[in-house]
């Protein structure tokens, strides 16, 4: 048992931030007036519905699902004591060879001289783009990751010739972090006839506002695609955007949908050229998704799950590799050694 | 393929977790942890469990997903079912300083390199007892010659085959280990473990005594069902002794001590008074006759002493009956005053009353010491317990008396006839020595306890009261067999007396029958065994409602054979003296229509409804 210690002043600034939360809100349209309002300018609403054994199997036609999800994981405090594990995995519904799953991987540290270098490299180019300087890691740790993820997405469609690949993500991320690779991505996955679909659990993106704009009462004009499409899909319904419309900050097509009850919408990111496969992904990701759950095709959560590396496996593997005085004495956060 | 285990979780210098993705742990399985440090380790696993993450308990967060998710996913290859976890807890067989390495790998070692570990005496030098849980990988790769010698069996499938590492009891380590110990309740396949050692010792020709106080150690019946191959003949390797028919006490060899623990046993606790008597009365060398006509003339001495005297005195009395009474009266000044009165006397003489109707004093033990000298094994009943212990404690005695003698006088390098080594055995081994408690044997069972090593004389207890046994024999028992185990009690008793674990002897209420834990000394940890196919069967292991209804179908059967050629038969007009000399029995005329009706419940006869009766007629034929 501890006693809570809390300021008087935080309890006041949340109120405070609960009024703006809620005067947000105020503002919205109501469901029928906005849902008129996406339909005249955005696309149209569309219901899916579970695909049967049947269908999807004459349309898998025996062809495995494949998810990509990565992760990164980091240990030490102290610069240039640190150590970065990526691992980047494409887990397929049917296992090859009794495999059933590809992995990509890369450790990063400044103790290694080609790590030094890359981090090195990318501080000039920030100092070049006079961009702030602590960004290097960042930058450096989101492409890495967005590198890796791709990468094995490209040995999956070759190794794995799935029908379709789910990403833990959108498109955008890859094209901004990763734009070499992924155009290869992009090449090969065409070329093979693999679908790709990028599923976005926080649409953060300002996709709806922007095509909007004015049509919007103007405390909304500048809301994430997350909030504005809060509870406005019903279960199991999706918002097609109308193919005419390119969104500016992104070249992809875009769909929300709501696959369980709970009322927050989801984005899905496709290739332009495989916008006719749009209602079938969504369906089949329909069906996949738990009604219970928050939305989420249950598929990615077991990709995440095993990609993921706890801190405790992180130990594991660690306190197996590097020997323990070594690991004492450079690395291991004193923080850790905490009694509580 | 080959399977990947791995060491997780906490580890500890005894135990560690191993977790699998794709193989199932199967208990009591020997794996070896690759440790970088020490090395090859070997590991029994001692619990072992399965978990599907994605399948969690429904929680209010986490609702059970609809099948119609599962269906999908399934139809692209993903089976839900698969994505199991296994992880057995695995107890290290060497103590260790530092724990293992989490994350080390584990295999399944090859036979060669647990062989040590699993089989310490060839099968033709040691008792093949049955198969060690857990083995069933590891026997692909061992030798011909330990495979097919340990079938299994249970009621259900009858013989089934050796399903993994034969478990062979070195019985010569006994020298340095001695005694064997049995536990478990009923049903527990106690008595059929004792059955499967016996004939071991049997094919090794060990001379052994048993004593049999269920009547069910008899090697004539093959198990039934039993696979030709594995079939043996054990005729001419034991011989069933009856105490009180074939068998007996040489009375005249007892000494006083001796005969008042068989009064003792034959009717329970002795009064000081009659203990006086007896020490005062016997004589070593006295026969039963004369201890028996001593008791009875004392008796009638102190009873009617004046009138004895005044006989004695008197002018008519014949010279011959002069003689008689005299020597009573001698017998009364002698005695008297060392008895005291009557009571103590009378309760001697009931008790060798009962022990004289046994005939327990009529015969040596003769064809029990020639039997062993030809290194068989010699099954001893009595009529009742009692009878048994007493024949126990003097035969026990006897024969290692003439052991250890035989033994002493090689060691002083003088020349005796050789008496050979043997082992006692017995059931309800708390009976014969009870802890806290008197009982005839148990003197005798104690000695051989602790000092029969020495001399070569080994004890093989049974008892489904562990804790009831005395605890000085108990400690001796290098070896025990442990079994199904439900008492508490009993398991406290085995959790002190061996070296199972806390796990093992939370697992003793729950094994399958036929199934135990051994606990050796010599072998240094616990391990759980089946116990193989008898190759023989008790006697009397019919079921007793089988019993009855084959007992019922005999009888209707015979009385269908008897009245067939007599149909038809119309009740009102049977021919009861025709029937009854035909079944050489009387018979009713309410048995007769019974059975006639009841044969054609059973379809045998036709029933026709007939003016104040029934007829009865072959079915199928018209009347």
């Amino acid at each position: 048992m501890r006693v809570l210690v809390f300021d008087e002043g935080i309890k006041v600034r949340l109120r405070e931030l609960n009024d703006r939360l809620a005067t947000r809100r105020a503002g919205r349209p109501g469901f029928d007036d906005f849902r008129r309002l996406l339909e005249a300018n955005l696309g149209r609403f569309v219901s899916l519905a579970p695909i049967s054994e049947d269908e999807i199997d004459s349309w898998a036609q025996g062809r495995p699902v494949v998810g990509v999800d990565g992760s990164v994981n980091s240990y030490g405090e102290s610069y240039p004591y640190v150590l970065h594990i990526f691992q980047a995995s494409a887990r397929t519904t049917r296992p090859l060879d009794g495999k059933d799953h590809l992995t990509c991987s890369s450790v990063v540290s400044p103790l290694f001289p080609e790590d030094r270098r890359a981090l090195e490299d990318e501080r000039d180019r920030l100092m070049r783009e006079d961009k702030p300087l602590e960004l290097a890691w960042e930058g450096l740790r989101h492409r890495r990751l967005a590198e890796l993820e791709v990468e094995v997405a490209i040995r999956a469609v070759n190794e794995i010739r799935p029908f379709l690949v789910i990403f833990d993500g959108g498109f955008m991320r890859y094209v901004v972090q990763a734009f070499d690779k992924w155009n290869e991505y992009r090449r090969v996955s065409l070329e093979q006839g693999v679908i790709s679909v990028g599923v976005i659990e926080e649409t953060a993106t300002k996709l709806i506002a922007e095509v909007l704009g004015d049509k919007l009462p103007p405390g909304l004009r500048d809301e994430h695609d997350r909030s504005l499409l809060f509870g406005v899909l019903r279960e199991g319904e999706a918002l097609g955007i109308r193919e005419d419309i390119r969104f500016k900050r992104s070249e992809f097509y875009t769909a929300f949908a709501r696959f369980s009850r709970h009322p927050q919408a989801i984005a899905c990111d496709f290739f332009r050229e495989q916008v006719d496969h749009v209602k079938e992904v969504l369906d089949f990701l329909y069906t996949i998704t738990p009604q219970g759950g928050r939305g989420m095709p249950l598929w990615l959560d077991i990709v995440d799950q095993e990609v993921r590396i706890t801190g405790q496996d992180l130990e594991m593997m660690l306190s197996l590799y590097l020997d323990r005085d070594l690991m004492e004495m450079f690395l291991r956060p004193h923080r850790d050694r905490r009694d509580y | 393929m080959s399977h990947m285990m791995q060491v997780v979780g906490v580890a500890t210098q005894q135990f560690v977790y191993v977790a699998s993705r794709d193989r199932k742990f199967n208990i009591n399985e020997i794996l070896l942890v690759e440790d970088p440090v020490y090395g090859d380790l070997k590991g029994e696993v001692i619990e072992t469990q399965s978990f599907n993450r994605y399948i969690p308990l429904a929680t209010e967060r986490n609702s059970l997903l609809e099948p119609r998710v599962l269906d999908g996913l399934r139809q692209v290859g993903f089976r839900i079912e698969d994505e199991e976890i296994n992880i057995a807890k695995v107890r290290l067989l060497e103590e260790l300083t530092a724990p293992v390495k989490t994350g080390a790998n584990v295999r399944v070692p090859e036979f060669y390199e647990i062989e040590k570990l699993l089989v310490s005496r060839p099968p033709e030098e040691g008792l093949v007892l049955g198969v060690i849980r857990g083995t069933a990988e590891v026997a692909s790769g061992m030798p011909e010659k330990l495979k097919g010698i340990a079938p299994l069996y249970d009621r259900e499938h009858g013989m089934l085959p050796q399903d993994g590492v034969p478990f062979i009891l070195d019985h010569w380590a006994m020298a340095d280990y001695p005694h064997i110990g049995i536990f478990g309740g009923s049903g527990s396949g106690k008595s059929f473990g004792m059955r499967v050692i016996l004939e071991e010792l049997m094919r090794h020709e060990v001379p052994t005594i048993v004593f049999d106080p269920h009547f069910e150690m008899d090697f004539a019946e093959p198990l039934e069902g039993i696979d030709p191959s594995f079939r043996e003949d054990f005729s001419g390797r034991y011989v069933i002794v009856t105490a009180g028919k074939d068998a007996g006490v040489a009375f005249e060899e007892l000494n006083s001590n001796q005969l008042a623990g068989l009064l003792r046993a034959s009717g329970g606790v002795l009064t000081e008074a009659m203990e006086n008597a007896i020490y005062a009365l016997h004589r070593q060398g006295d026969t039963y006759v004369t201890f028996y006509n001593k008791v009875y003339d004392l008796i009638e001495a102190m009873e009617k002493e004046r009138a004895l005297e005044e006989a004695f005195r008197s002018q008519e009395i014949d010279p011959r009956e002069k003689e008689r009474v005299g020597a009573l009266l001698e017998l009364k000044q002698e005695f008297a005053s060392k008895v005291g009165n009557v009571a103590p006397l009378k309760g001697i003489a009931w008790r060798l009353d009962r022990i004289g109707r046994e005939k327990v004093f009529n015969y040596g033990i003769d064809r029990v010491v020639d039997a062993i000298k030809q290194q068989k094994l010699v099954v001893i009943r009595g009529s009742s317990l009692w009878v048994l212990q007493i024949f126990a404690s003097y035969l026990v005695k006897k024969m290692y008396d003439q052991r250890r003698e035989f033994r002493d006088a090689q060691q002083r390098g003088e020349h005796k006839e050789f008496f050979p080594p043997f082992v006692v055995a017995t059931d309800e081994a708390h009976n014969f020595a009870p802890k806290n408690q008197e009982a005839p044997a148990k003197s005798v069972f104690r000695e051989v306890a602790q000092e029969g090593r020495k001399y070569g004389v080994f004890l093989i207890l049974a008892s489904q009261r562990p804790a009831l046994l005395d605890d000085t024999i108990t400690a001796q028992l290098n070896t025990k067999i442990v079994f199904r185990t439900t008492r508490s009690y009993d398991i406290a008793t085995m959790k002190e007396e061996t070296d199972m674990t806390e796990d093992e002897t939370a697992r003793l209420p729950y094994l399958p029958s036929g199934v135990a834990f051994v606990s050796s000394a010599m072998v240094g940890r616990t391990v759980p065994v089946r116990i193989r196919a008898s190759k023989t069967q008790s006697p009397h292991r019919e079921n007793p409602f089988a019993e009855l209804r084959k007992k019922a179908e005999d009888r209707d059967a015979r009385f269908f054979r008897a009245v067939k050629d007599m149909l038809p038969i119309v009740t009102t007009r049977m021919d009861l003296v025709e029937i009854e000399k035909r079944l050489g029995r009387p018979v009713t005329e309410d048995e007769a229509r019974d059975t006639l009706s009841r044969l054609a419940r059973l379809g045998k006869l036709r029933e026709e409804k007939i003016l104040l009766g029934y007829r009865y007629s072959l079915p199928g034929r018209d009347a």
